[in-house]
């Protein structure tokens, strides 16, 4: 779609004939990380105005962008609110992150998060009077464990039988939804809650993480992700073990030919992202809705893969694009008021990963023009006939036992 | 040599004038003029790059040249696409011969052919191809499958499919990559019958000792430029490798070390047994040493093992029976990291894929195996954290030893050439290799110049006491390095050949890769077959 009209676009004025000049491929260019997040920043920037765009044609109201950043962004409640939505996704999109290094899809961060929240949870009901340091931190701990044991399920499929991890960490998300309604269908029940409603009752006190800025509702989980976070960053890049994840990832032939303990690794790996998601339930259970329920997550176990996705294997980007995600979210909330749908929000964020792929494989071909009659690179794409490259052998190819079928029925035939 | 030489004034049958191409700033010819006669094998010898493939793209009208002037019989002659250049009579085989594996050998030669049959069935091709076949002396079944035949066999079939075209002039490139020294002297012989029947054969090769054998005349070619056309009968193996690489071929320095008593043994391989991906016993009952200071080469026809036990005596593929002892310690069941720790270097096949890690960096992947070794870790980490710094110097270390074009150690690796990749990966596994070095195919594809350093880089190292596993399909390297060579063939060890006996050895080999070892086995006290 972009060729042609790319193709078109070279001064038409003076039309000498596209086929004397040559032909335009994509060539391959060196990887860089300046060329991809130079795509990433455009692919996030066309989907931003074009949901802009969309907003401005379907509501109608005077100033309506101005009245969306005043009420989103302009006041510090409204910051610390931003702030308190991106703090889970830090830690959440980290449970992605650290498994996609060594090659794997943790779609499991969801589970996690709840089995997090569950243990921490059960703590505090069953230890209610420890006092509230150690109260807190046995209470992050718990998270961290119970995340940890509901990734070592699919983690001991995948390393011992090569199970899928795809399906298997996304198959218990739902398992563990249904584990927490059960408790707080039974001896956790809210009795004061209304019309059924499942959620359980509130924690104590002194369980509560503490406040940083008491007008707003910045609590001091913030600080706990940012801390983790940095920890995280820190020794994925520089330590031996975030250097051997990296082994692990290259491919099974790597891993062996440098004879990396692959296990090892996957399991640490496995271990440590459970964990990171069930302290992220632990920071959305303790610092903001201080009781479980099964709208805990308000999706961040997924929105965390977005993030993971969109922020490339950097620990900073993972920063900002949390930031980009909840700033979304919020506005989202904003234009409800207007009779937007809720669901805009997941379009955008579609859209954002959509977008987001399509820049990732642009940013490693340049639009050029080579002669006619110059050959064609190995990694050219030829714009005008992309099937060039498909040659007949190529096309032919089958299975070895298919082709002693057809030698076969040939030997048959005759 | 051809009677053509003799016979006076042989015609002039394509001239090649000025001939110019250049891509963007690239000059990839700068006015070459090319004169082939009928009844000539005329070889075209250059390095990688010289320009070689340009210019036969140029005749088979592939690419259009930006000058220059090209005569076929005398008539101008100017091809616009590869199927004038094969109506006018000139036919290329490349390296891959572009057959379809599944179809039989008759339906490879009338495929996409004008003036194959309209309407035909396999009998009919059969008999055709049967007839042509039988024209030319070549042995082949015309119904036999493609992908079932050896690589010669295949090559056969494509060189047919040019002549049934109505090939004149046939271009071959690079033939013997992939044959054994009796297919390729098979494809001589081939050649020569052609020249008598009065086809012109043009040969691109590096080999020199190719050219020697085969051709009647021969041009070199150096960065674009022709250096000259010389009568073979007037060359030698030195002058024609001075003319290609523009000096002189410096030799090859393997003095031993001082060595009083009988090395020790280094690698040990017991009774080695090996499965193959596939789970066939790819290795079998396989027993050598190499000693310290000593090259063993091991010489097989691709898909013999080799690769297995290269794996194998490297921690990297599991053994299934047998034992490997490195310094006289057994590493039998071990990994990769323990075969690392005890200072074994490995050079693998699969440079891209197992060798290195292409998104990461030149830093990153130079310390694959230093992490293993204890030396080296002491040096680039601290407790469980890595030293960049100190890994950067590291890097640049082997990128200066290995001469590789950046000195760059945050480039990623997948930005470099194969060349340069290739380059830092032997640098990097001949540091590793404290006390041993397995290496598979060490310079296959590395140009004349870069060929050579690595050469004298694993001489280097056996001077240093260094016990050297070569693998490689390239007889000439292994005849050049090797202190002994042992021929494997389906996963077996079937004799051992001295490196030094030079005709000798190299026709000894060629049989026993073969596979006639049976024959060999009584005959020729000389080779030591082991049952």
């Amino acid at each position: 779609m972009s060729a042609t009209s790319l193709e078109a676009a070279p001064d038409q004025s003076t039309p000498p004939p596209a086929h004397s000049r040559g032909r335009w491929v994509w060539a391959k260019v060196p990887v860089s990380p300046a060329r991809s997040w130079t795509y990433r920043v455009i692919a996030i920037v066309l989907v931003l105005v074009g949901a802009g765009i969309y907003l401005g044609a379907s509501v109608h109201v005077p100033d309506l962008f101005g009245a969306i950043f005043a009420q989103t962004f302009t006041t510090a409640p409204n910051i610390e609110e931003l702030v308190v939505l991106a703090t889970p996704f830090f830690l959440t999109a980290l449970a992605v992150l650290i498994p996609l290094r060594v090659g794997l899809w943790n779609i499991g961060g969801e589970g996690q998060f709840f089995a997090g929240a569950w243990l921490a949870t059960g703590l505090a009901f069953w230890l209610p009077h420890l006092a509230g340091p150690v109260m807190i931190i046995g209470m992050l701990l718990a998270g961290a464990i119970g995340g940890a044991i509901w990734v070592t399920i699919p983690m001991l499929a995948k390393v011992f039988l090569n199970v899928n991890e795809i399906i298997s960490t996304l198959m218990l998300n739902l398992v563990i939804v249904l584990w927490v309604a059960y408790w707080l269908t039974g001896s956790w029940h809210y009795q004061a809650s209304t019309g059924g409603t499942l959620e359980s009752r509130l924690l104590p006190a002194q369980s509560h993480l503490p406040l940083v800025h008491l007008e707003g509702g910045l609590d001091s989980g913030l600080l706990i992700a940012v801390g983790i976070t940095a920890v995280v960053g820190v020794t994925l890049r520089y330590s031996a073990f975030g250097y051997r994840s990296l082994v692990v990832g290259a491919g099974r032939p790597v891993a062996k030919f440098t004879g990396v303990r692959t296990r090892r690794i996957l399991v640490t790996s496995f271990l440590l992202a459970g964990a990171l998601a069930g302290v992220a339930g632990v920071l959305q259970l303790a610092g903001n809705s201080y009781q479980l329920t099964p709208g805990l997550s308000n999706n961040t176990g997924y929105l965390g893969i977005a993030v993971a996705i969109l922020a490339g294997n950097s620990i900073l980007g993972l920063g900002v694009m949390s930031c980009l995600l909840a700033a979304i979210m919020l506005i989202g909330q904003t234009v409800q008021i207007y009779g937007v749908s809720s669901e805009a929000v997941f379009i955008v964020i579609g859209l954002l990963l959509l977008f987001n792929a399509i820049g990732e494989a642009l940013s490693q071909y340049q639009l050029i023009r080579r002669p006619r009659d110059a050959p064609l690179e190995p990694a050219d794409i030829n714009v005008e006939a992309p099937f060039d490259l498909l040659d007949v052998e190529t096309q032919l190819e089958i299975s070895p036992e298919l082709a002693d079928d057809a030698a076969f029925n040939r030997g048959a035939d005759l | 040599m051809s009677d053509a030489m003799e016979s006076g004034s042989p015609a002039l049958k394509l001239q090649l004038r000025g001939m110019r191409k250049s891509f963007g700033t690239l000059q990839a010819l700068r006015g070459v003029d090319f004169d082939c006669r009928t009844h000539e094998v005329h070889a075209i010898l250059g390095e990688n790059g010289a320009g070689k493939s340009t210019l036969m793209n140029v005749v088979t009208g592939l690419i259009s040249p930006d000058a220059g002037a090209m005569t076929l019989d005398g008539q101008s002659y100017r091809p616009t696409s590869p199927k004038l250049a094969m109506d006018s009579g000139i036919g290329m085989v490349h390296q891959d011969y572009q057959l379809v594996g599944r179809l039989t050998v008759a339906e490879n030669l009338f495929l996409g052919w004008h003036g194959a049959p309209r309407v035909a069935n396999l009998a009919r091709l059969a008999r055709d191809a049967e007839t042509v076949i039988e024209r030319y002396g070549f042995r082949l079944q015309p119904r036999a499958v493609v992908q079932e035949l050896t690589v010669g066999e295949q090559q056969r079939v494509a060189i047919l499919r040019a002549l049934v075209r109505g090939a004149s002039i046939l271009i071959l490139d690079e033939p013997t990559a992939a044959l054994t020294p009796q297919e390729s002297d098979a494809l001589f012989q081939i050649m020569r019958k052609l020249v008598d029947d009065g086809k012109s054969v043009i040969f691109i090769t590096h080999k020199l000792r190719e050219v020697m054998e085969v051709s009647a005349r021969v041009t070199v070619l150096r960065g674009g430029s022709r250096v000259g056309s010389f009568p073979v009968s007037a060359c030698d193996e030195r002058m024609l490798a001075r003319e290609m690489l523009g000096r002189d071929v410096e030799p090859l320095r393997r003095d031993r070390g001082t060595q009083g008593e009988e090395p020790s043994v280094t690698l040990g391989v017991r009774e080695l047994s090996v499965r193959d991906d596939r789970g066939l016993l790819a290795v079998d009952t396989v027993t050598f040493d190499v000693r310290a200071g000593e090259i063993v080469g091991i010489a097989a026809v691709a898909g013999n093992g080799q690769r297995e036990l290269s794996e194998a005596v490297t921690g990297v593929r599991p053994i299934e029976a047998g034992r490997v002892e490195v310094s006289g310690e057994d590493l039998t069941g071990r990994d990769a990291a323990d075969f690392a720790r005890a200072g074994v270097g490995y050079i693998p096949e699969d440079r891209l894929g197992a060798g290195m890690m292409l998104r990461q960096s030149v830093a990153r992947n130079a310390i694959l195996k230093a992490l293993n070794d204890d030396q080296d870790r002491a040096r680039l980490t601290w407790r469980s954290w890595v030293r960049f710094g100190e890994v950067d110097r590291f890097a640049r270390e082997l990128l200066e030893r290995g001469q590789v074009s950046t000195l760059e150690p945050k480039t990623p690796v997948g930005n470099l050439s194969g060349g340069n990749i290739q380059r830092l990966l032997i640098a990097r596994e001949v540091h590793a290799a404290r006390v041993a070095l397995v290496a598979v195919h060490p310079t296959l594809g590395l140009d004349v110049g870069a060929t050579e350093r690595t050469w004298q880089t694993l001489l280097d190292a056996r001077v240093a006491g260094i016990a050297i596993l070569l693998i490689s399909e390239d007889l000439d390297e292994i005849l050049e390095l090797s202190d002994r060579v042992l021929v494997m063939h389906s996963g077996r060890v079937v004799g051992e050949v001295g490196a030094r006996d030079g005709a000798a050895s190299r026709e000894r080999l060629g049989m026993l890769m073969g596979g006639s070892a049976s024959l060999l086995a009584d005959a020729d006290a000389g080779v030591a077959v082991r049952p």
